[in-house]
């Protein structure tokens, strides 16, 4: 992590979103994981971990990743968090 | 510490002290300044005048007991002093409400009238405002500012991870990270106090809504 991370620096601004995220994590519903991921979304998303994803596509991308739970528990599978 | 300059009075939490000295001029603003607005916070919850005033009256109260019984001294200093008093006001209500309707037999036919019957129905719409607030704030950011919140607060995932994705330096994700963040923060609180206008919540306050609740459960919130 970065020295100069505000995250670092002010826990009290990390604490509420942990909750937050925390909890909405929670709230995912049990669904079929990795298996219900569109293939050529999970390779877009290996691409993606990999930083190799042109700039002027990652909005884009990150909106389809955005409509699943599922999608983006996958992505953070592959960045090695989940 | 505070802005508002009642609070510039008041004493280092860190001073074991600090407690015994508070001076006159500091508790009479907290009663002069804190009390009515405590009262009508408590108020805006359903809380009758006698007993907002009460638990109110009970709070200021143990701001100046001795120890061990000092309310004072169990702050902190996280956050402002008057967010964290308006909680331990709320909380005493709603345990106080809570108290009666274990004490209180009553008719089947009285049960609507209960005072914690109301509180139960504030206490969903406390969470019914700030889940739709939150909702509204994180739903506004970009897709990129809401996946980022999402893998390094939901999922922890490590800074240095993430800027190869974005193939960005640490300290421009850790700017990006905290713009979404103050974003998220100023739109939830400008949002709740929109909606409304007697609910005095720090953002602190947000993370014990969400601690108790069964807020998100719907599966549209990441959408």
């Amino acid at each position: 992590m970065s020295p100069d991370s505000s995250i670092d620096s002010d826990p009290s601004a990390e604490d509420p979103l942990k909750e937050i995220f925390g909890f909405l994590e929670k709230s995912f519903p049990e669904g079929a994981g990795e298996s219900a991921l569109p293939p050529e979304l999970r390779q877009q998303m290996e691409k993606f971990a990999e930083g190799k994803i042109p700039l002027t596509e990652i909005e884009g991308l990150c909106s389809q990743i955005l409509r699943s739970p599922e999608s983006i528990r996958a992505f953070a599978q592959i960045l090695g968090g989940a | 510490m505070h802005a508002d300059s009642v609070f510039q009075l008041f004493p280092d939490p860190a001073s074991t002290s600090g407690w015994q000295n508070l001076s006159t001029e500091f508790l009479s603003r907290l009663n002069e300044e804190l009390r009515p607005r405590m009262i009508s916070s408590l108020a805006s919850r359903g809380a009758s005048r006698d007993v907002a005033e009460d638990v109110v009256s009970e709070i200021l109260a143990e701001c100046v007991a001795e120890s061990p019984r000092n309310l004072l001294s169990r702050f902190k200093g996280e956050g402002p002093l008057d967010g964290w008093l308006l909680r331990v006001a709320i909380n005493r209500l709603i345990s106080r409400q809570r108290r009666e309707r274990l004490m209180e037999p009553a008719e089947i036919g009285e049960i609507e009238s209960l005072p914690c019957e109301s509180m139960e129905v504030m206490e969903e719409a406390l969470q019914a405002i700030v889940s739709k607030a939150l909702r509204e704030a994180i739903e506004s950011l970009p897709a990129e500012a809401r996946l980022l919140l999402w893998l390094r607060h939901g999922y922890g995932i490590p800074q240095n991870r993430l800027c190869i994705c974005w193939r960005s330096t640490p300290s421009k994700l850790s700017r990006a990270l905290s713009s979404a963040r103050r974003i998220v923060r100023d739109q939830t609180l400008r949002s709740i106090q929109t909606e409304d206008p007697g609910l005095h919540l720090q953002w602190q306050d947000i993370s014990g809504v969400c601690s108790n609740s069964l807020l998100f459960s719907e599966t549209r919130h990441v959408a």
